[in-house]
């Protein structure tokens, strides 16, 4: 049961990533591949993604890196520390990352997107 | 005391997408008074009305998500708050966002004025499946609770009645408001502040818990305050040092952790008070959203809308205008009949009644664009559309709104596109945006290229020359906003960190009244200007007189007057300047005439060329005389089509740019002498370039 199920889950995000768009999904990986060694390089664990590369699901919120302006904005919108969000759509570095966030739904370019770091549920 | 002070100040203050504006208006009606803060772009709302014999006035602080420093709007709304101390303050909170929206409250509670709370929006929270408890959340938060619609216009009233009746009985019974509690190791850090704090008067003036949390948080302006005392460095050393301990002890920022207390009382309040007792039904912004912020789909639905204003703007507004044109006429020629004078009439009836004609003439444009973007506005997709273009826009320094203003000018009218970049909330964007506006072809620059164009093109290639010039117009604009926030105007494009409200349907009310002040503002700043320089402008192409024989035709005394006129001669004395780029004193005073406004050009050129039929659409004559003309080729067409296209912006757009963009002599110097430069720079290099290639002379 447990196996068929893994197999599914396999081939579902098989399919995710092809309609979600190969290229882009290519894209990402070798951009976060350069980009591995950047402020977050101690935080080289499987489990962390940054919400630039986050597909839609749900994740909590590791640590906001940026200015303090910016962080500051962040915080006042509902982003602290070890809060949970859902994203709810990206649309990659030439679009920008839609999250659900204390019940309010809240845009976000891939800029800002990408300094913010978040942990994958497992569920 | 109570009977003597009839006077109430009430401060409206909420999170953006609260609804706050729209019980503003149904608590104040028409009776609003709309104008700036010093200094700042932020809109100041305040409206009054009578109430049980009290003279209520409530102010429309601008939406915010916290009262910090980081924005105008923030600044705006603290330093009315703190300065100006309202008796009460009409907290109102978004009941299907209600924790972050009491993140705000507990901020405005720790400012110590009395808080009512007026819950908006129960509808959706209802239809999320969920209820709220009133008597609970007041009892927990300490002030009282209203829920509020106004679609069924409930609430209000009450509202009202409790503001009047607190007044009347005294404030102190809601001066109980629930604080957040920070917890031990805060608490201890605050109270040695406060040990500190406490000597100096000029700083215990100030709401002391505000302070306090303020400095710990490390908030700019509350820093500032600090600054003027006598003895700050010791306070800056115990804040320095209250925050590393803070930060020593839960392993994060003093600010951090305060954000995140706040958000777990918010939280805490929100989870006794809110229940969930049925199914949410079907979210219908769920579902739009799904369309309007597809990858695929977003850009194509964005180009949709925005053609949709732009239809219904000049759909709407055309036989508004046509008959204002008709009463202008008509009312110029009635007037024309009274005034015995050859000179005042023409003073009144060219000069005056033209200028007025051009400011009203804009106005049902400007009304009818307003009213568009002022339903998407209030309807939510704005804030989506924003988010769509955000990164085609900001490679130019732009932002993603400013492809409103852009729309809205090609083909259409500066005037409104300048006057729709209010939507943006950064001034540098706004400034950059309103300044390249100007470029696109509206539709006063249509007759000049239909001339132009008709005349030394081969029907053939006509459309594609006119798509190349509109090609041109968008290269030109985008080329100079990008130069601008590389060079002039250099800074950080602010973060793009959107919250994308709900989609609701608009009020028609509070449409109406946003459209009445949007373009009452126009009307009042810059109508006047325009009719000055209308007026101005018609004196130099007026006088001095020429004496004429009397053989002549109507039109030759009209070319004759132009030629001998102020404007005439500076075109004479400028025609050596405009040689290079091969052009005569003829079309060098029609350019001046061009000022005034840029379909004039094709007026004044067929005047000059005192040709019989002055319409200058179907001018067919002009273009038959101007093809056949020795001192025109297409070569020189071109170039003062091109020159037409960049040189400074018709006196409308650039009074409004002027009041627009803060009053700045030096950004109207850019905008006309700067373009003007600009202009002939480029058709410099295209008219010598084609010389030397032999090109079409």
């Amino acid at each position: 049961m447990k196996r068929s199920r893994k197999i599914l889950s396999h081939i579902y995000r098989h399919f995710q990533r092809h309609f979600y768009g190969h290229f882009h999904s290519h894209r990402v990986k070798s951009h976060f591949r350069t980009h591995e060694r950047g402020p977050f390089k101690s935080c080289n664990v499987n489990n962390f993604i940054r919400l630039s590369f986050a597909w839609p699901g749900v994740y909590r919120l590791i640590v906001v890196y940026c200015s303090e302006k910016l962080e500051h904005r962040l915080l006042e919108m509902g982003f602290i520390p070890g809060e949970n969000l859902t994203v709810v759509e990206n649309t990659g570095p030439k679009g920008g990352v839609t999250v659900k966030i204390k019940g309010a739904k809240v845009a976000l370019s891939s800029e800002v997107a990408y300094k913010i770091l978040l942990e994958r549920k497992n569920n | 005391m109570n009977t003597i002070k009839k006077e109430i100040t009430v401060a409206l203050v909420g999170n953006p997408n609260s609804g706050k504006s729209t019980i503003f208006n149904s608590l104040t009606g028409a009776s609003q008074d709309v104008g700036n803060y010093p200094g700042v772009t932020v809109e100041k709302k305040k409206g009054s009305k009578n109430y049980r014999g009290y003279n209520i006035n409530f102010i429309d602080l601008p939406g915010t998500y916290s009262l910090s420093a980081y924005s105008e709007d923030e600044m705006v709304a603290r330093d009315f708050l703190l300065n100006e101390k309202p008796d009460i303050i009409l907290n109102v909170i978004d009941a299907s966002n209600i924790e972050r929206n009491l993140y705000l409250f507990t901020q405005i509670t720790e400012l110590g004025i009395p808080v009512v709370i007026a819950l908006n929006m129960i509808d959706i929270l209802e239809s999320q499946g969920k209820v709220i408890d009133r008597e609970m959340l007041s009892n927990l938060l300490g002030v009282s609770v209203f829920i509020v619609s106004v679609n069924k216009e409930t609430g209000i009233i009450d509202v009202l009645d409790y503001i009047v009746d607190s007044i009347e009985e005294g404030e102190l019974k809601n001066l109980k408001a629930t604080k957040v509690d920070y917890g031990e190791n805060i608490k201890e850090e605050i109270d040695k502040l406060e040990s500190l704090i406490l000597q100096y008067p000029e700083l215990s003036k100030f709401p002391k818990s505000w302070l306090l949390i303020k400095l710990l948080d490390n908030d700019p302006l509350a820093l500032k305050l600090v600054y003027k005392t006598s003895d700050k460095i010791r306070i800056l050393r115990q804040i320095k040092k209250s925050r590393k301990h803070i930060k020593e002890h839960f392993g994060k920022k003093a600010e951090t952790e305060i954000a995140n207390r706040r958000y777990g009382f918010a939280n805490a309040v929100v989870k006794t008070v809110v229940k969930k007792v049925g199914r949410r039904k079907i979210d219908i912004t769920e579902f739009i959203d799904a369309f309007a912020l597809n990858r695929y789909l977003g850009i194509p639905i964005f180009a949709a809308v925005m053609y949709m204003i732009f239809k219904f703007t000049f759909a709407f507004s055309e036989p508004v205008i046509s008959v204002f044109e008709k009463f202008f006429k008509w009312l110029g020629g009635a007037v024309g009949s009274f005034i015995p004078g050859e000179s005042t009439r023409s003073l009144v009836v060219d000069g005056i009644i033209g200028g007025v004609g051009g400011v009203l003439g804009f106005f049902p444009l400007v009304l009818f664009m307003f009213f568009a973007i002022a339903f998407f506005e209030d309807s939510g997709y704005m804030a989506r559309a924003a988010f769509v273009m955000d990164k085609i826009m900001n490679r130019f320094g732009l932002h993603g709104k400013s492809f409103l203003p852009l729309m809205i000018s090609t083909n259409g009218c500066a005037v409104p596109g300048i006057l729709a970049t209010r939507t943006l909330d950064s001034k540098r964007e706004r400034l950059i945006t309103m300044f390249v506006v100007p470029f696109m072809v509206c539709g006063a620059k249509l007759p000049v290229s239909a001339l132009i164009i008709g005349a030394f093109f081969p029907l053939k290639y006509q459309a594609s020359i006119m798509s190349f010039i509109y090609v041109l117009s968008v290269i030109i604009a985008l080329g100079t906003a990008k130069m601008l926030s590389t060079v002039l105007l250099k800074g950080e494009t602010t973060h793009f960190v959107m919250e994308l409200p709900r989609y609701h349907m608009p009020q028609i009310k509070g449409l109406l009244l946003k459209v009445w002040e949007r373009s009452w503002l126009y009307l009042r700043k810059a109508g006047t200007v325009i009719v000055f320089i209308s007026v101005l402008i018609w004196a130099a192409f007026a006088y001095p007189k020429v004496s004429v024989e009397e053989n002549l035709t109507k039109s030759q005394k009209a070319a004759a007057q132009i030629k001998y006129s102020f404007a005439g001669r500076v075109g004479k004395i400028i025609e050596p300047l405009f040689k290079p780029i091969g052009m005569d004193a003829d079309r060098a005073i029609a350019l001046i005439s061009g000022f005034a406004a840029k379909e004039v050009i094709v007026s004044t050129l067929s005047m000059i060329y005192s040709i019989e039929e002055t319409d200058s659409y179907s001018s067919k004559s002009l273009k038959e005389k101007i093809a056949s003309d020795n001192d025109w080729s297409p070569l020189k067409g071109l170039t003062f089509l091109i020159f037409c296209l960049i040189y400074t912006p018709c006196a409308a757009s650039v009074a409004v740019f002027f009041k627009e963009g803060g009053s700045s002599y030096k950004w109207l110097a850019l905008i006309v002498i700067g373009n003007t430069v600009f202009a002939w720079i480029v058709s410099f290099i295209i008219f010598q370039a084609g010389t030397l290639l032999k090109i079409g002379i």
